[in-house]
Parts: structure tokens; C-alpha cells; sequence
């Protein structure tokens, strides 16, 4: 079995922002809202790294936990869905998602943030796959057709690795043998393998 | 025995076995996140399988790898023409999502070298969005943790327990009765703007309490009962409603302040009420003194205010996400917004109990403004000396002893 990860390799990406830039494009995110972002860490100092960050389709994702709707859920290669219908822009998933993944059309909440928006790993939502309401409401499913998210396959530099958790991190690995450094697999710990079900 | 000790007796069995039932679950260890959506593969003849699916995005990651060649690459045999030749069809249902949680948080050798410590990590973004530079808050997850189990719970502990406490209460003591029975003359308590403030703040309180319950408790509670699209509805009309009755409540809490800030400082008097146990435990009316409120109700008035304008202050942050905090402080806001309301609606219902069903003769005094002279002689002695003009003996007080316009 698969289970689908995202892995940003901090010492190859150049912040040229084609991964965000792609997103916005193949799902056509509405404005004011990202699904993939690049982050800059000790800007201008030494060790200066960026990192491209999204939904990282967490193991015992936080926002589904605290969802007080059905509005996350989660599939058996673990990519976090969202449905738009039940959504009441609460902004929960918000608070608990460690990675700032979830975007909403409001910035005040008076009532609701307007219908939650985030990465899908390209892979749609709820509605029929490959239908116009679902290319609407959540962007393209490349996922239904064997394709990896666009933005991993769109970097020119390979820093941004999507696809089968176990193929990704043998790359890395592999990566970081051959040239001798690496800073690790950014987020993992908090992503895949922290639990607070306790 | 009479009826309302037998009800007594009914809500304190119920409540007490629903407090039980939420002590247990609360100390069971939170379910894992379980995937309820499973892939499969259809590769052209067959009946579609996950094992398929798997295989193409599998052969699909391999791309992504350095100096990738048609043939084998890295030990794989990898097809460079693109991979992705089988549909993926998405169903409803995984079998066993509860172990591949597990298996997915069990940390491969592989993995173990390449994994970071987790922690807060803020850069810079060229994005303006709010919070765009935040990179990683694993502090999402102890939130989590701290909304879906200690407050969540802990809610279930303060309402099943204040309600065992008073239907036992109820029926080991049974209604408290006017000892000289009802005189049938009335003297006046509340005027009718005190009235209509009060009804308006406390339905305006019944209508937050309730929508922020569905918010709260719907997915536990209600999800299994109505569905998915019923509970989306009712939460989308239930945040709406909460936002729109908090303006009625703070407008009255407000006006509770300017009308009886006053009579509710606390004094000596309200000492020796509370080590008297205010009375309740006996039948003569010798109950101790009080002037216009006695301890009991100073502690609501005093409860319903601060709470009422923490419920306020912590609610106008969550309503401008991170105008003024950041993650910390919105969790916190977030926590403290359920835990002061889950408090204020473990007070209400005593509120509720000592006015209605637990007090001969209270609920007149907010209903129609009038209570009957014998009970304002046994719960509120000073007061009513001083409204019926009898020189209080007792602790004369030179600002309440003015004529109220209150007066019979």
C-alpha cells in the first residue's frame, strides 16, 4: 500500500515559487487564499533555508479531530480531503493545523469564515471525479489519474518531493548520502508521526 | 412524597448515570484520526484494487527521483513515458482504519535518520497574509488534545454533575415552602424594565448556550443521529445565531450592572449568610438576613457578569482571527470561551433550580414582579423592612434605607 507525503528538501529550493504559482493555477484557487506557500527561515543570515510548506496530509490529523462538522476526512493513502457543504468556517482547523494549511474567502468571523479552502494533494473532493463541481469547488484530480500534485512535479529543482512516503524518503536519503548533508524531512515529526490521542 | 421530590429523585438517577457513563469515557484514550475513504486502481480489465492503485503512484514517485532513466532506476523498473496509466476510483469505507493509523505512525528505519525535532519554526513570507511566514506550531496538536478531551469532557462533568447535585438536592429536601404559607398580599420586587431585561438576557443566554452545545458536542452527538448535511446545516445556522444573540446579552448584562451593581457589593451580611448555608437546609423560615440580594444571588449576579463579559472579550478575538494574537493566544481564547460558558451554564441551572421548582414563591418576583410578603419577610428580612417602612434592626443601612422607588 502507498501512503501519499509531501517532503521539501530545504537545501535545494531557490524560493522561486513555481510550486505556489502552479497550484494556483491548475486548481484555480480563488484570490486572497494559497494552498502552497514558500517560507523563508533566518533570512538573510547564515543557514538561510526556504521551504516550500502546504497541507502536509497529516497521520492523526489535528483539523479532522476538531472539525465540529464532517468537513475533513481523510482517504487510505492518506490524503486530507475537504467537503465545501458541510463547511461553517469556524476556523478550527485553523488553530490546530501545525503547518497554517487551511485558507478561508473572510478574514472575520462574524458568523463564518466563508467555506474553508486547502491543498487537496490534488486529488478533488467529494463531488463526482472529474466533474465540473468538483474541478469548482476543489481543483483538478490528478490523483484519479495516477498523476502526482503539480507542484511537486512542476519543481525544477526536485527540492519538493510528493508521492509514496516510503519512495520519497529512500530518494532523500539517497539525496543526502550522495552529497553529504541534508537537513531532514521538514515537518515529519509533527506530520506523520506525532499522535495526540492520548 | 411529593411529586417534585420523586422528579427529584428521576433527574438525579439519569444525570448521575450519564455523569458515570462521561467519568469513564474521559478517562478512555481518544480515538485516532481513522481514514474513511479507500483507493483503488482500475488497470484496464479487472475488478479496480487498491493494489494497482498503489503500484501506479508508487511507479509515479519513482519519477521524482535523481537522473531517472527508462529502464531500472535506484533497483526499480521505472516507466518514464509518465506512469499513470491506471484510474483511480475513490469509495467510501476502509477496512481496519484503525491499524493503518497505527501502522502510518510507526517510524520506519528508513525514516528515523531523516526525521527533525518538532517545534515552532516562524520565517519570513513575501506573501501579506496573516500567518503565511509561520512554517511549523506543533501546538495545533496539544490544542487538539485540550478541545476534544479535557473540555470536551470536562463540559460533560460540570452540566450531567450540577444537574445530579440538584435532583438529589431536590429529592432529599424537596421544595422550599414559605413556612407561614402564602399571606396572599403581594409587595413589589422587580419593576417591569428589570423584568424585560432580565427575560431578554436569559433568552438570549438559552440561545448561545444551546448553538454553542451543537458547536461543541454536535459532531459526538448528533452526527450518528441526523447525518452529515443535517448536522453542517444546523452548526452553519448555529454559529450565525450565536454571533447574532450575543448583542441582546451583553446589552443585558450591561443594564444587570447600572440596575443592580449596587445592591450587589459584597458585605459582612453575605459572611454570615453563606456559613448559614443560607437557610436552605430548613423548614421554619428562620432564614439568615439578607437586604435586596442575599449571597446566593450576588454570587450569579457576580458569576453572569464577569463570566458574561469574559464570554465577550474572549468571543470578539474569535470573532478578528489574530488581529491582535497569535496561535497561543487564539487557542487560549478559543479554551476559554468553552470553559467560562460550560461554567456559566453549570451556575444557570442552579439559578434556574433555586427560581422555578427548588423555592416556593421566587418565581413571581421575575415573572410578575410581585412576591408574596411572606417570603420576602423569611429570604429577604432587611429589604422587606425596609420597603415596607419598619426600621430595620438589624444592620440599619443609610443608602438602602432611602424609600426605594421600588416600594409597594
Amino acid at each position: 500500500m502507498a501512503r501519499m507525503k509531501f517532503l521539501c528538501d530545504s537545501d535545494r529550493c531557490i524560493e522561486c515559487n513555481a510550486c505556489a504559482t502552479a497550484c494556483k493555477n491548475e486548481n484555480e484557487v480563488p484570490w486572497g487564499m494559497v494552498r502552497r506557500r514558500v517560507v523563508t527561515i533566518n533570512d538573510g543570515n547564515p543557514g538561510e533555508k526556504s521551504i516550500a510548506i502546504s497541507c502536509m496530509h497529516c497521520t492523526d490529523a489535528p483539523c479532522i479531530a476538531v472539525c465540529p462538522v464532517s468537513t475533513l476526512y481523510q482517504n487510505d493513502i492518506g490524503i486530507v480531503l475537504h467537503d465545501k457543504d458541510t463547511c461553517i468556517g469556524c476556523g478550527y482547523c485553523f488553530y490546530a493545523c501545525p503547518f497554517g494549511a487551511p485558507q478561508y474567502p473572510r478574514d472575520t468571523n462574524f458568523g463564518s469564515r466563508g467555506k474553508m479552502d486547502k491543498c487537496t494533494y490534488c486529488a478533488g473532493g467529494p463531488e463526482e471525479t472529474g466533474s465540473q463541481a468538483e474541478f469548482e469547488k476543489y481543483g483538478r484530480n490528478r490523483i484519479a489519474e495516477g498523476k502526482l500534485p503539480l507542484c511537486a512535479e512542476v519543481c525544477s529543482t526536485r527540492a519538493l518531493l510528493a508521492g509514496d512516503g516510503d519512495v520519497i524518503s529512500d530518494i532523500y536519503r539517497e539525496r543526502t548520502e550522495h552529497r553529504g548533508y541534508g537537513s531532514g524531512a521538514w515537518g515529519w515529526t509533527t506530520a506523520y508521526h506525532a499522535s495526540d490521542a492520548a | 412524597m411529593s411529586a417534585a421530590r420523586i422528579a427529584g429523585g428521576i433527574v438525579a438517577l439519569l444525570a448521575g448515570l450519564l455523569l458515570g457513563v462521561v467519568v469513564v469515557l474521559s478517562f478512555t484514550r481518544e480515538n485516532l484520526v481513522q481514514p474513511e475513504v479507500s483507493v483503488a486502481g482500475a488497470s484496464g480489465r479487472g475488478e479496480a484494487s487498491p493494489v494497482v492503485a498503489a503500484e501506479a503512484l508508487i511507479g509515479r514517485s519513482n519519477l521524482l527521483g535523481d537522473r531517472v532513466e527508462a529502464g531500472q532506476t535506484r533497483g526499480v523498473s521505472v516507466d518514464t513515458d509518465g506512469g499513470g496509466r491506471a484510474d483511480l476510483v475513490f469509495r467510501e469505507g476502509v477496512a481496519a482504519p484503525g491499524q493503518l493509523t497505527s501502522s502510518w505512525l510507526t517510524i520506519g528505519e528508513k525514516e528515523a535518520p531523516i526525521l527533525p525535532e518538532a517545534r515552532r519554526i516562524q520565517g519570513i513570507s513575501s506573501l501579506p497574509y496573516r500567518n503565511a511566514a509561520s512554517f511549523e506550531q506543533p501546538g495545533g496538536r496539544t490544542w487538539r488534545s485540550l478541545h476534544n478531551d479535557q473540555v470536551r469532557y470536562g463540559g460533560g462533568w460540570i452540566i450531567f454533575g450540577v444537574l445530579a447535585a440538584l435532583g438529589l438536592f431536590l429529592f432529599a429536601r424537596g421544595r422550599v415552602k414559605i413556612a407561614e404559607g402564602k399571606v396572599g398580599t403581594t409587595i413589589k420586587r422587580f419593576s417591569a424594565t428589570e423584568r424585560a431585561n432580565h427575560w431578554m438576557t436569559s433568552s438570549a443566554f438559552v440561545v448561545m448556550a444551546l448553538t454553542g452545545l451543537v458547536i461543541l458536542y454536535g459532531k459526538p452527538l448528533l452526527l450518528p443521529l441526523i447525518g452529515e448535511a443535517a448536522l453542517g446545516d444546523l452548526a452553519w445556522g448555529s454559529a450565525w445565531l450565536h454571533m447574532a444573540s450575543a448583542v441582546p446579552f451583553v446589552i443585558g448584562v450591561t443594564m444587570m450592572v447600572v440596575f443592580w451593581l449596587f445592591h450587589n457589593i459584597p458585605t459582612r451580611l453575605d459572611w454570615e449568610w453563606l456559613k448559614r448555608g443560607g437557610g436552605l437546609l430548613r423548614d421554619d423560615g428562620k432564614n439568615p438576613p439578607a437586604r435586596k440580594f442575599n449571597a446566593g444571588q450576588k454570587i450569579v449576579f457576580w458569576g453572569v457578569t464577569l463570566g458574561g463579559f469574559a464570554l465577550l472579550a474572549s468571543g470578539l478575538l474569535l470573532m478578528y482571527p489574530f488581529l491582535l494574537l497569535g496561535y497561543g493566544g487564539m487557542q487560549t481564547a478559543q479554551l476559554s470561551h468553552a470553559i467560562i460558558s460550560l461554567l456559566m451554564i453549570g451556575l444557570i441551572f442552579g439559578h434556574i433550580y433555586i427560581g422555578t421548582i427548588g423555592m416556593e414563591g421566587a418565581f413571581a418576583a421575575m415573572w410578575s414582579g410581585w412576591v408574596d410578603r411572606n417570603w420576602a419577610k423569611e429570604h429577604h428580612s432587611i429589604w422587606y423592612r425596609q420597603m415596607t417602612g419598619e426600621v430595620g434592626a438589624q444592620e440599619p443601612s443609610s443608602a438602602e434605607a432611602a424609600p426605594g422607588e421600588r416600594g409597594p
